[in-house]
């Protein structure tokens, strides 16, 4: 009978001690050289689900040994009730030597359990003086990620449809001015049909004398503006003549034609001069003649569309002692008078 | 049509009364080689009753070319050099005791005279510089309890040095303003210069004779006054001015950031009677666009002030007057 209780009491205690807690720890390297990185496991085995306190690390384990990552804490069953905590520690070192890694604590319900303490051989880099002294290692080039490109193409995408919207947008508000100033007639025709208006307005004989030669002068300096490209509405009467001097298509006799009449023009605006009634007609046949003679040969022949001109007739402008629209398409149509693109006078 | 200013008759007067002009250019010409700008503009200020401030770098003939202009015409003429220690005493004159009569006699000084010339006007304090300023204004001076009209025509012609500002005075914008004309002189070119070398190398040094009195200049200046105007170049006058003060107006935007202020009223009077001036020199009875054109850049140079980013860019008042002529419309 004793002999079995014996037996007995045998077995009992090793099922006892079967379902007690049981923690460990353990390296998986026990040396390594300075800077190199070795793993610690910890884990903790309980017979049955209980409360556990696990220890908590920063970035260091002991002195001089640092913790650079810490895994995520592991739950495992084990058997019927049994539970496994296990947990990982990425350890580095720079001081050679051997360090210990002290015993970590563990609560596991009422009880306090500790891990053995481990030893950690950190060995030193042999130098081998026999090579001589080596010039430091360049930086090292860490490869772009996706994430840091990403802002970069982000904004120069910004940029491109910003310029695209920009660009848009002015194309846009240049076509809807285009319609809405409605097209553009060429400078001569623009011209011969204000001549006319002016004819038609009477104004000189209206004694309004100042008034004519104002808008005479006016539509001749905007005829070379837009003919001759210079910034004639901004020029003295001088400046337009020194201009015209210079302009190829100009001749001596058209410019001694006008400069009598920006002569007597500025008499009649700033001098309250009264030319006689045969100069006032004479120079707007003047500015008309000049038109059509110095009018772009790729043009079309000069049929004046008065119609949207207030009061004036829808008829041809034929200017009285000057040349006719159709003598002066004539005149184009001779290629030994066309220079450049540009009527030869 | 009623018409109350005959310019016909007008235009003939003055053919006849500018002869002068010619006159003084000839006597003036005997000792000023060149400076054409220069002369005309002297006669502009004469005829318009304006100051004049010339300014460029020494040798340029400026001091010799108002002293010239005095020379022809029979009127006193006085001379003061500005130097940091001149008094306004020096200037208008003071009060002195006398011994003899046992009371204070007033003792004029050099700006009681026709013509006035302060050379080098920017070396003197700003004390200076406002005692004749105020009697270029007013054309009076007070010494003690009395005030004493200056005599006419009264004509200040100043002269400083765009070079060597240690130790000067630059005018305050008040002050210039009251100048008619800032004129630049020039150096002249080198065919003139070969005449004045020859110039002064002959003996005797040739002298302008006199050909007016002030009497004439007076009568002068109010035939002047007649030249006709007509509203039309008035506008053009007042859109010159006008842009210099809102040039967004006139599609100069780039201009609004480059002028931290623009002409003044006097500015218009003064391009209006400078006009007309040189009109008259130019023979004629009425004003044309080019009379105001030619006198803008010496009316306007020194009434707009350019702000540190016009001057960070080296844009000077004479670039904001061509931009704006090349921009307002010529009537």
């Amino acid at each position: 009978m004793r002999f079995w209780l014996f037996v007995w009491s045998l077995f009992f205690a090793a099922v006892v001690h079967g379902q007690s807690p049981g923690v460990s720890a353990s390296l998986d390297s026990t040396r390594m050289l300075v800077g190199d990185q070795v793993w610690l496991r910890l884990q903790v085995e309980l017979p049955r689900e209980g409360s556990l306190v696990w220890p908590q690390w920063r970035d260091t384990l002991t002195s001089g040994i640092e913790v650079l990552r810490t895994d995520s804490l592991v739950r495992r069953k084990q058997g019927k009730e049994g539970v496994v905590y296990s947990q990982n520690l990425l350890l580095t070192c720079f001081d050679s030597g051997t360090h210990r890694i002290p015993p970590q604590k563990f609560v596991v319900d009422t009880d306090t359990l500790w891990s053995l303490p481990l030893l950690l051989e950190v060995m030193p880099v042999t130098v081998d003086m026999q090579q001589g002294i080596k010039d430091i290692k360049p930086l090292r080039k860490v490869p772009l990620t996706f994430s840091e490109v990403l802002p970069w193409a982000g904004g120069v995408l910004l940029l491109l449809l910003l310029i695209m919207g920009w660009r848009w947008y002015a194309r846009r508000r240049r076509r809807v001015q285009a319609n809405s100033s409605g097209p553009s007639l060429p400078p001569d025709v623009l011209a011969l049909n204000q001549l006319e208006a002016l004819r038609v307005a009477r104004l000189w004989q209206k004694g309004r004398v100042k008034e004519h030669y104002t808008r005479l002068t006016d539509i001749l300096r905007q005829y070379l503006d837009a003919r001759f490209d210079i910034s004639a509405p901004e020029m003295t009467s001088e400046e337009l003549l020194r201009q015209l001097k210079k302009s190829p298509d100009v001749s001596a006799d058209w410019q001694h034609r006008m400069r009598d009449l920006l002569t007597c023009a500025d008499l009649a605006k700033f001098a309250r001069h009264q030319p006689e009634p045969l100069e006032n007609e004479r120079y707007v046949e003047t500015v008309a003649s000049f038109v059509q003679e110095t009018r772009r040969v790729s043009e079309p022949a000069v049929p004046a569309d008065n119609s949207h001109v207030e009061g004036v007739p829808s008829s041809e402008f034929v200017p009285s002692g000057g040349i006719a629209p159709s003598e002066a398409t004539s005149m184009e149509g001779t290629p030994n008078e066309v220079t450049g693109g540009r009527a030869k006078l | 049509m009623s018409d109350p200013v005959n310019i016909k008759e007008l235009n003939e007067r003055i053919q006849q009364e500018s002869a002068f002009v010619d006159m003084i250019m000839v006597e003036m010409n005997k000792v000023i080689v060149g400076q054409k700008h220069l002369l005309e503009s002297l006669l502009i200020a004469l005829l318009s009753d304006g100051h004049i401030l010339l300014e460029g770098v020494p040798g340029l003939a400026k001091t010799l070319a108002i002293k010239t202009l005095s020379d022809t015409i029979e009127a006193r003429f006085s001379r003061i050099q500005f130097t940091p220690d001149l008094l306004p005493a020096d200037l208008v004159g003071t009060m002195v005791y006398s011994h003899k009569s046992e009371e204070f006699l007033v003792k004029k000084g050099p700006v009681f005279a026709h013509f006035v010339l302060a050379d080098e006007i920017n070396r003197s304090p700003a004390k200076v510089q406002s005692a004749l300023l105020e009697a270029m204004q007013e054309k009076q001076v007070t010494i003690g309890p009395n005030t004493y009209p200056l005599e006419q025509p009264f004509l200040v012609l100043a002269t400083q040095n765009p070079i060597e500002q240690e130790g000067t005075y630059p005018l305050p914008e008040a002050q210039v303003d009251r100048f008619m004309l800032k004129v630049i002189v020039d150096y002249p070119r080198k065919e003139e210069e070969r005449m004045i070398i020859r110039q002064n190398l002959s003996a005797g040094t040739p002298r302008a004779s006199v050909v007016m009195n002030p009497a004439q200049i007076l009568a002068a200046r109010e035939l002047v006054r007649q030249v006709y105007m007509d509203e039309k170049i008035e506008r053009y006058i007042l859109d010159l001015v006008f842009a210099t003060r809102f040039p967004a107006e006139y599609k100069l935007n780039k201009m609004q950031s480059l002028i931290a202020f623009g002409g003044s009223p006097r500015a218009s009077i003064c391009l209006a009677r400078a006009a007309k001036a040189y009109a008259f020199i130019k023979r004629r009875g009425y004003v044309i666009p080019e009379d105001v054109r030619a006198v803008c850049y010496d009316v306007l140079r020194h009434r707009i002030g350019m702000t540190y980013e016009a001057e960070a860019e080296n844009v000077t008042s004479v670039d904001i007057i061509t931009g704006i002529l090349d921009a307002v419309e010529v009537p």
